[in-house]
């Protein structure tokens, strides 16, 4: 009896192998089968098996991105279909998944591939070469703090985003800034104007000029920012190195940074990015670091959290959209966003931030808290 | 003499497996005809390579079958057969860009190769760049005039591209090589559908 059981057991494992060892007709005809059945779990198994032992067609990678796209798995679809691209270039199918994929994903190539669109696909979806706006967005933003001698902040901004052809994107914003610092008001208008040129599919180059034209108890201290960056993103990765130069009445900042970033498979679109910046002003040197990290939550609402540590004087973000040049540096800060995608045109951002700041004229370490509340909209025309 | 009786065992050997190879491949017992050639495989033997190429082509183990090709294709890069051999599983998979690739390195070889330039030209159509689709099947044309697939696509392709003279000529021929043929007729009445929208005299135009 004991010997038919060691047979046995010895057996299993050769009969599970030729159950389940796949060969191409194998992995198409059940993968096409599961396609038509919508069974998209047993469909990516079955193919993240078959692509591990290099069995592979355009229509596999095909039948693989759509099942991820369904399943809202937007970086690891785009993958497939650029997979499935590289077998054929002029497939129409491919080009318009691999252009939602893209969009879906909030990938930079996007408008590059709008202009691989299939001509009735573009027609349908109102892709143009030329938009001269193609988005619009506003933010208002109000900072309380605990000091009597800081009054709250508050600042706004009006955007507007341009395509021109398929490769260059133009950003410009006007914003307003405002506090009362020991009973004397700063003023702060700003404008900032960002071009984007696409590279290619990986590279992306960008510049940006922002002026502050700041006003402190009538007394004027304009400032100007320069900013340059290349980035690249392939499949779930992205690098940027970036550098921009402020120059104000009263100080230069140069900044120059490096930041990576992954987007983890899996519906929930888990994104990790990692960034490190070196700030020289007035011949002192100081690092600031900064975590990010976000996910889908629902269908349409998206969820981010921030940390960045370091002495935040003069610091700009977010391609030199920020500027914190305000009085008292954060030397801390930490927060979280919501953003809400109400149907195709419309998106809400809820905005919460925490920062530890330090009073800039206190020769001791005077600190206080600031917090933060944001509330945008963003209207894609 | 001990070398040359070597070699001769090693030339009997090969014609051994080769022979059962066949005999298992006629029989459509494709895995038996790969097992016949692997203890004489040899990675550096150009025959083999091409061999095991078709044979687990016809096993639709393709992703083998390509690395075989491209072996032999490395051992002989001027040999046409092996990028002919490697096209097939290629576009069995549907990988259209590497099939491109293969004809154009064939073009290269052979400019006139009848087989290249008549599937490239096939591409081309199907990706609807009917300029480089005729430019391809014309050469085909001009070396076999009564190739009735050549002279069809050729017309197909002239007419999409605006040709219409070219292309009712065309189709014309390809009625006299293949009498009553449908997509000759289909072509030539879409012609003159044309011809009557656009060559009506003035004044006399459809409203």
């Amino acid at each position: 009896m004991y010997k038919y059981l060691i047979l046995g057991f010895l057996l299993l494992p050769v009969l599970s192998f030729s159950q389940d060892k796949l060969n191409f007709q194998r992995a198409d005809s059940l993968s096409y089968s599961y396609f038509q059945k919508g069974e998209w779990g047993k469909l990516k198994i079955l193919l993240q098996q078959a692509f591990k032992e290099e069995i592979d067609s355009k229509f596999m990678r095909q039948r693989a991105g759509y099942a991820f796209f369904i399943t809202g798995d937007f970086t690891s679809a785009r993958i497939q279909y650029e997979k499935a691209l590289e077998f054929d270039q002029a497939d129409e199918v491919t080009r318009e998944y691999l252009y939602y994929a893209a969009l879906n994903s909030g990938s930079e190539e996007t408008r590059l591939l709008a202009e691989n669109l299939p001509a009735s696909v573009a027609t349908r979806l109102g892709v143009k070469r030329y938009n001269p706006i193609d988005r619009i967005d506003t933010e208002f933003n109000l900072k309380t703090n605990q000091t009597t001698t800081r009054s709250n902040q508050m600042y706004y901004r009006f955007g507007i985003s341009s395509e021109i052809g398929y490769r260059f994107s133009l950003y410009q914003a006007y914003a307003y800034y405002e506090q009362t610092i020991n009973k004397e008001l700063t003023k702060q208008p700003e404008y900032l104007v960002l071009l984007k040129y696409t590279l290619s599919p990986v590279f992306q180059a960008k510049a940006a000029y922002h002026h502050l034209a700041s006003n402190a108890a009538s007394i004027s201290y304009p400032g100007n920012l320069g900013f340059i960056g290349l980035s690249a993103q392939w499949r779930r990765f992205s690098l940027e190195a970036n550098t921009s130069l402020l120059k104000t009445t009263l100080a230069t900042t140069l900044q120059t940074g490096i930041q990576g970033g992954i987007v983890l498979p899996g519906k929930a679109n888990l994104y990790l990015k990692s960034a490190v910046f070196g700030m020289y002003e007035s011949a002192t040197y100081r690092t600031i670091f900064s975590e990010t990290a976000g996910l889908k939550c629902t269908g349409n609402l998206w969820a981010e959290g921030n940390l960045t540590i370091g002495n935040l004087k003069n610091y700009s973000t977010y391609n030199s959209l920020y500027v914190y040049n305000s009085v008292d540096p954060s030397i801390f800060r930490t927060g979280f966003s919501l953003v809400y995608f109400l149907g195709k045109h419309l998106s809400i951002l809820g905005n919460f931030t925490f920062d530890q700041q330090k009073i800039e004229s206190s020769s001791v370490n005077n600190l206080y808290y600031q917090y933060s509340y944001s509330g945008g909209l963003k209207w894609k025309l | 003499m001990m070398a040359v009786s070597l070699q001769a065992q090693n030339i009997s050997e090969l014609q051994s497996a080769f022979s059962k190879s066949y005999i298992a491949e006629n029989q459509n017992n494709y895995i038996q005809a790969i097992n016949e050639m692997k203890p004489i495989y040899k990675e550096e033997d150009y025959i083999s390579n091409i061999r095991l190429g078709w044979l687990n082509y016809l096993a639709k183990q393709y992703s083998e079958s390509i690395s075989f090709y491209k072996k032999a294709i490395a051992l002989k890069p001027y040999a046409i057969e092996a990028r002919l051999g490697c096209v097939k599983p290629l576009s069995a998979i549907e990988n259209w860009e590497k099939v491109k690739e293969q004809y154009n390195e064939i073009l290269k070889v052979d400019p006139l190769n009848t087989t290249a330039n008549y599937w490239l030209g096939v591409i081309f159509y199907n990706r609807k760049d009917f300029r480089s689709a005729t430019a391809l099947f014309e050469k085909v044309v001009n070396l076999y005039p009564l190739d009735y697939d050549s002279v069809i696509m050729l017309a197909w392709a002239k007419l999409y591209n605006n040709s219409h003279t070219d292309a009712k000529l065309l189709f014309q021929q390809a009625l006299i090589i293949r009498p009553n043929d449908n997509s000759a007729q289909n072509g030539l009445q879409l012609i003159n559908k044309w011809l009557e929208v656009n060559l009506r005299p003035p004044g006399q135009q459809k409203k």
